[in-house]
């Protein structure tokens, strides 16, 4: 395997070892939590592998974060799976042709993936089944859920972006 | 954009999505077992998960005591005056609590023998999902210490919620304040019954309701209401749940609902016990 292969491996071995040390923290009982209110770190790590690396391999990783989604709740497994493998490609897409990679449209792409997740969330696993006072879960979970992930991301964002700016590097010395 | 919709990654990303969707099918028919896919990932992150718990409580365990130092200090005075009143009184203090702590150890021997027949599997609280609007949680044990889906969830203090799924080396746990959970229960002074099942309006207060009691029921709050432990027996006769705080006529009042403050604090779980199996279970015996 000659240099720049390893690197590239070890760029995206370590974009999962990342995903999976976030999703650890993303699910440690009381890390972060304010008001019972937890952020999701996985999402916007697999956000920002899909503006840096492209619709296809962004995919893959909207795969691995809907997987470590599905392992700690309970909608069905493969639900979060399926709807970050069309957002990614859906993202991927988006940056190769219309937008430029930086944190505002990051942010900008992030809220919209959020916003649509938790919205199909709801819908099918809420107000499908009829609850009462069933807005209560969008208004005082999913909301907040999407407007605290979005306000930490910036830092999922940094932290990939320098993954990714250093193995770049690396590649092109 | 075209170009990519008739390229060869978009048919392998296709793919990708229907081995997603026979995931999801295979998950919708096994039921309560995790699929492989969630299984293998689990393997990975459960035992992360429970390293990282307890540097957390470990943590917040350490820093709690300076957010709350004021506290702490007139807790210390308060202590210290009930000390040599103690003193006074010729009591031993210091023994007392060390025995308290003792038996506090020792509150899952005394809930076992309590409870001859049931066979109970101690476990952690290990990870707490964003996304959860019922406060469910993972623990740390699975199908390897024996446990199935639908096996009752308890502490010292009552009944705490029920297995939904089940991973080699964890099982996710859904609370009594789920609007999943369906557990046949009874006023202890009343003898009325109802089901006792979670609601969205009531879970962030972490209380649950007790839906159908009889329009004639005397039930009154403060009173005590366990689980009955008739229909399908998945759980057992007589364990506590909680106290009654509001009765109220259920819409189109046909019956009454009651308010309950279930007596294990669900949203603060650090360990649980699994009951795995008792005498009449799945109205067997």
């Amino acid at each position: 395997m000659n240099n720049k292969k390893w690197f590239r491996t070890a760029k995206f071995a370590t974009y999962i070892v990342v995903m999976v040390l976030l999703y650890i923290l993303q699910t440690t009982p009381g890390f972060l939590t304010v008001f019972g209110v937890k952020p999701n770190f996985v999402i916007p790590a697999a956000v920002c592998v899909a503006m840096h690396e492209g619709e296809f391999t962004g995919a893959f990783y909207g795969v691995l974060a809907g997987v470590l989604c599905d392992l700690g709740g309970f909608a069905l497994a493969g639900f979060n799976a399926m709807i970050l493998l069309a957002a990614c490609t859906a993202v991927g897409l988006l940056v190769i042709y219309l937008l430029r990679p930086g944190v505002i449209n990051f942010v900008l792409l992030l809220s919209a993936v959020m916003l649509a997740r938790g919205l199909l969330d709801f819908l099918l696993n809420y107000v499908m089944w009829g609850y009462d006072h069933v807005w209560m879960v969008f208004v005082y979970d999913v909301l907040p859920g999407v407007i605290y992930t979005v306000a930490v991301s910036p830092l999922v964002y940094y932290l990939y972006t320098a993954v990714h700016a250093w193995f770049e590097g690396r590649m092109e010395a | 954009m075209g170009d990519f919709f008739k390229s060869k990654r978009f048919k392998i990303l296709l793919v990708v999505l229907v081995l997603l969707l026979a995931f999801m099918l295979q998950a919708a028919w096994t039921g309560g077992f995790s699929p492989a896919i969630s299984q293998a990932a689990g393997v990975v992150v459960t035992p992360l998960q429970k390293l990282s718990s307890s540097i957390s409580g470990a943590v917040s365990g350490y820093f709690r005591r300076y957010v709350r130092a004021d506290e702490i200090a007139a807790e210390n005075e308060a202590l210290r005056a009930e000390i040599d009143e103690l003193r006074r009184q010729a009591v031993n203090y210091e023994e007392y609590k060390h025995e308290n702590e003792e038996l506090r150890k020792y509150l899952d021997v005394e809930f076992r023998e309590e409870h001859p027949d049931f066979e109970v599997e101690l476990a952690s609280v290990v990870a707490r999902d964003p996304d959860d609007r019922f406060y469910s949680f993972t623990i740390d044990r699975g199908s390897l210490s024996g446990i199935e889906p639908l096996d009752p969830v308890v502490t010292a203090d009552g009944l705490v919620g029920v297995v939904r799924e089940v991973g080699v080396n964890y099982s996710k746990v859904v609370t009594i304040l789920d609007v999943w959970i369906d557990v046949g229960a009874r006023d202890v002074r009343t003898r009325d019954i109802g089901i006792v099942t979670g609601s969205v309006d009531l879970a962030a207060d972490g209380k649950c309701r007790l839906n159908y009691l009889p329009r004639e029921s005397g039930a009154a709050p403060g009173d005590i209401v366990v689980t009955s432990g008739i229909g399908d027996s998945l759980y057992p006769q007589g364990l506590l749940i909680g106290k009654i705080t509001r009765i109220d006529n259920a819409p189109g009042d046909i019956s009454l609902f009651a308010e309950i403050e279930p007596f294990a604090d669900v949203r603060r779980l650090t360990d649980v016990m699994v009951i795995k199996s008792f005498e009449g279970q799945g109205g067997a015996e």
